[in-house]
């Protein structure tokens, strides 16, 4: 039994070791605004990230996205489906081996023609989570 | 325990926990509430220092959203005219 218990212990530190998720930062005050910035963290060991995000400092909205290295691309939020005004807010991202850039947050309200502006307190990062293995 | 990162003005960027502090964070016991981007950070103290007030976005007239869309269906008529649609 006590070598059955090792072999099934090596086994589990073998695949947590390969495949795993872990969180890497969290936002303290989701409810605050963020500035285009940049979150150091050490993602050399990590073959994605997954960044969960807010449609903003006002709705409690949460959603995931996972994001390559040295790629940017953008974070995107919708709310009001409800309403005539459904309101866009995204915000570009890039990850590299040395941490997570945010861009600056923006808000586009669909129907009207006008363009979108920047917001501080649009799509909002609430934490990074490293992942690697096979997804 | 918090861990704060200023801008170059002292003004808060963000706030993590402690165990996810990187090199340029600064240790707290407490984050102001509400905003905390209204926030700097002088001396170990907060200090209230809140940006202008974004504008908001213009929102168009009535009228301009009427006009736009006219103008976008004599668009899309003049393509059909030319044949430039699929």
């Amino acid at each position: 039994m006590a070598t059955l218990d090792t072999a099934l212990q090596q086994l589990i530190t073998a695949v947590t070791e390969r495949i795993g998720m872990k969180l890497l930062w969290s936002n303290a005050s989701p409810t605050s605004g963020f500035a285009a910035q940049t979150i150091s963290l050490d993602l050399s060991g990590y073959d994605f990230v997954a960044i969960q995000h807010r449609w903003g400092t006002t709705v409690e909205d949460y959603h995931f996205s996972i994001v390559g290295k040295s790629k940017k691309t953008h974070l995107k939020q919708l709310e009001n489906a409800s309403y005539a005004n459904v309101i866009l807010t995204s915000r570009g991202v890039t990850v590299t081996n040395t941490g997570v850039t945010f861009e600056a947050g923006y808000s586009k309200t669909i129907y009207s023609s006008s363009s979108g502006g920047s917001q501080a307190t649009s799509l909002i990062p609430v934490a990074i989570y490293g992942l690697k293995g096979v997804i | 325990m918090y861990a704060i990162n200023l801008d170059e003005e002292g003004r808060i960027l963000r706030a993590t926990f402690e165990e996810f502090k990187d090199d340029q964070s600064i240790l707290v016991e407490t984050i102001p509430d509400g905003d905390i981007t209204e926030y700097k950070y002088t001396n170990g103290s907060f200090v209230r220092d809140p940006l202008p007030a974004e504008a908001a976005a213009e929102e168009p007239t009535a009228e301009e959203d009427a006009l736009n869309m006219l103008i976008d269906h004599e668009e899309r008529l003049i393509n059909l005219e030319f044949g430039m649609t699929e």
